[in-house]
């Protein structure tokens, strides 16, 4: 049986778990470490909701209050790491290994030669199945832009897999 | 590879990119699981935030050194009181200030007696040298601020008197040294002195700044408005002492109006002619909610006081005016609106038909189960009720939800639990089932007791005297508040020390000119009115105000430092034997 949440926190964690996660991936910590400092937040961040001016159901509130205390804690996170830079902190989450596949090999290593902004973009629309609103909440963005950046890094994504298969193709 | 793949994989379709991103996809199961264990786990012993806060490294050093308090240890009530951070700094500025003081003025007078005779420079020298002092107390105020982010702001009191402390020690020292060596003139000792106050003047702005402000106001406010008082009044006296009356008067002009607004400040308006006043003359905007719950609290202090309010029709303009100018979500308005009568049943027919009340107020009643709303929603029972009788039904329906409501140890979701208990309080009572709120009393008074932040619990120097949203944290006023209506109702545990109260809410009328200033005020003549608080002892005087001692103490011995010295042109003048 799970325990019952508000429904204000439910929908947070509808909208945002997957965002979010792909955003702090983009600040640089791995995928088990995002998990857990996503988790994190939504838990510090309901705690604290009642220091959150407005309505806490309401994107433009929601979404800035989420990222702020994600920064906070992936900020913490990584001050711990560089203090015990020298005994390696085992991740709670295992990161699964992902599956070879040729055609993924391909995509994998044309989205590592995307720009930050566009791999940050990338990561949090496609981690799952996520709104444009949900992004842009998160990211102080309108809808109308986080679209027109994902459109851009698509097609610079494209560029980047045809260069890749055309080595490929050289090289053989 | 075939063309028609090739093709295929650089049409990168969405599918591809969320394949690729499956393995890393959190589990919404998992992670939800992970959240709800998170929040039990703070339930119990606060949030993570609050745990590296309690495991600070300041406190355990401060832990290491000094004798463990039981928590919840009443200040004045044990000898282990005495031995707590926040009295052994009182007493260590007292002893440093008798001693410096003493050292001080003997070092100076040796030096009067015996200056050689010199002569001023006349040189003014480069703009690093006539401007060092400043870039000086800069420098060392910027890296006293720094220390903000490195020490545990909860216990900022404590660390800024220990730096008060601190230079009254090197005040002393360096005036010393300087009677020892060099005779102690004016200009000298004039400029160190400034040096001191400047840099703990700076130290406090940035440490205010950076410790985010509002909690902070209350505490270091004053200390640093009399530090900016003291500066001026050293500045005073120094140019006085030069004979350079013209600056003396300057500076003497500004010290008398920063002497005026501290005065102000300290004689904090207090009293209920200043709530009826309020009342009678305040006009806020609708979206000022803080102003109308200061304006609630007022009546509701006036009502305990066993006054009449006074004639409310500004207000009632107001409100009118802010009802039929489109209201927006602004519940404390509505819910101060409805506790001093000021909106009309029609007026709460307008309000129904807005989106914020419209979309709450029709569930009051459709709705089971506990309520999913919070201590500004107020309104909802009183709005109920003024467009139409309820019916029997109705109000067993409305008991029975409050019944749900009441706030449980351990639950899911604290930080809001205050407001809840006084929402259920007051709703139960406007339903005439005030028979229902006794037998709560004894887990109210419990709830209370776990919120209440005592102010010798593990040094928690500054935000105690009051109660935390959850157990573990920081004392906030709007907690606070919420706390003093209910424990006038249902009568203040043993644990909450009443003095100690009153201190933390008169804290927060020095330091704030917001809204919040006025609900800090009202709530303490609420307090003042209903449970007749004793008044401090002298001792309780003393750690509660210990800033503000501190800051007088360092100003008292930087004058009397500038005032037993004499300038280099007036030592020996003329032909000396």
């Amino acid at each position: 049986m799970t325990d019952p949440l508000d429904p204000t926190l439910e929908q947070w964690l509808a909208r945002f778990r997957a965002p979010l996660v792909g955003l702090i991936a983009s600040w640089g910590a791995d995928w088990g470490a995002a998990e857990e400092i996503a988790m994190d937040t939504f838990a510090e961040a309901w705690l604290a909701r009642e220091r959150l001016r407005g309505d806490p159901a309401d994107d433009h509130n929601a979404g800035p209050w989420l990222r702020g205390i994600a920064h906070n804690l992936h900020h913490a996170r990584s001050r711990q790491l560089r203090r015990q830079r020298f005994e390696a902190l085992p991740n709670d989450l295992p990161s699964p290994v992902p599956a070879s596949d040729e055609r993924l090999d391909v995509l994998r290593a044309a989205f590592a030669r995307l720009r930050d902004d566009h791999q940050t973009i990338v990561r949090m629309f496609y981690l799952d199945e996520t709104s444009t609103r949900d992004v842009a909440a998160l990211l102080g963005l309108t809808p109308k832009a986080v679209e027109s950046r994902l459109h851009t890094a698509r097609a610079v994504l494209r560029q980047h897999v045809q260069r890749l298969l055309a080595a490929e193709g050289a090289s053989r | 590879m075939t063309n028609d793949h090739n093709e295929d994989i650089t049409a990168v379709e969405d599918r591809d990119l969320r394949a690729l991103f499956a393995p890393r996809r959190p589990d919404a199961e998992r992670f939800r699981a992970g959240v709800v264990e998170r929040l039990r786990r703070a339930g119990g012993g606060g949030s993570a935030v609050a745990a590296a806060r309690a495991s600070s490294a300041w406190r355990e050093r401060a832990a290491s050194l000094l004798p463990a308090l039981p928590p919840g240890t009443s200040l004045g009530s044990t000898l282990g009181s005495w031995l707590s951070l926040p009295a052994l700094l009182v007493v260590s500025c007292g002893a440093a200030f008798w001693r410096g003081d003493r050292s001080l003025v003997a070092a100076l007078r040796r030096a009067r007696s015996t200056m050689a005779r010199r002569q001023p420079s006349g040189v003014r020298g480069t703009f690093w040298q006539r401007n060092a002092s400043w870039l000086r107390a800069g420098l060392v105020g910027v890296a006293f601020g720094a220390l903000g982010w490195v020490v545990d702001l909860a216990t900022i009191e404590d660390a800024v008197l220990a730096v008060l402390l601190g230079s009254m020690l090197v005040l002393v020292s360096r005036i010393g040294s300087l009677a020892a060596h060099h005779g102690a003139p004016t200009e000298a000792v004039g400029a160190c002195v400034a040096d001191v106050l400047l840099a703990a003047i700076f130290g406090l702005l940035v440490w205010n700044v950076a410790s985010d402000g509002a909690a902070s106001v209350g505490a270091l406010g004053p200390a640093w408005w009399v530090l900016v008082w003291g500066q001026l009044l050293v500045q005073t006296l120094r140019y006085w002492q030069l004979h350079r009356f013209g600056l003396a008067a300057f500076w003497g002009l500004l010290a008398v109006g920063v002497g005026a607004l501290i005065v102000g400040g300290l004689a904090a308006p207090s009293g209920r002619a200043v709530l009826r006043e309020e009342l009678a003359t305040a006009s806020p905007a609708g979206q000022d909610g803080p102003h109308w719950r200061a304006l609630e609290l007022c009546g509701e202090a006036l009502r305990a006081a066993g006054e009449d309010l006074p004639d409310l029709s500004t207000l009632r303009r107001q409100m009118a005016a802010v009802v039929a100018a489109e209201p927006g979500p602004w519940p404390e308005t509505w819910s101060a609106g409805a506790r001093l009568g000021l909106i009309t049943a029609d007026q709460w027919r307008v309000l129904e038909r807005t989106e914020y009340v419209g979309s709450y107020l029709p569930r009051l009643l459709i709705d089971r189960g506990r309520f999913n709303f919070f201590g500004h929603d107020r309104y909802q029972l009183e709005a109920r009720l003024a467009t139409g009788e309820l019916s029997e039904g109705e109000r067993e329906h409305l008991v029975a939800r409050i019944e749900q409501s009441w706030p449980k140890a351990g639950a899911p979701n604290p930080g809001v639990d205050v407001g809840l208990a006084l929402l259920c309080v007051q709703w139960l009572d406007r339903l005439g089932r005030g028979d229902l709120v006794t037998p709560r009393v004894p887990e109210l008074r419990e709830l209370l007791a776990r919120l209440w932040v005592a102010p010798a619990a593990a040094n928690h120097s500054r935000g105690a005297g009051g109660f935390a949203a959850r157990a573990g944290d920081r004392a906030s006023l709007l907690e606070t508040i919420d706390a003093v209506e209910l424990l006038v109702r249902i009568g203040p545990p043993p644990e909450v020390d009443l003095p100690a109260l009153r201190t933390f809410l008169r804290q927060h009328v020095n330091g704030r000119v917001d809204g919040h200033e006025k609900q800090a005020l009202a709530c303490l003549v609420l307090l003042d009115a209903a449970l007749h608080t004793p008044a401090r002892g002298a001792w309780q005087w003393l750690v509660d105000e210990r800033l503000l001692v501190g800051s007088l103490l360092l100003v008292v011995l930087s004058l009397r430092a500038v005032w037993f010295t004499r300038p280099l042109g007036a030592v020996g003048r003329g032909a000396q034997p």
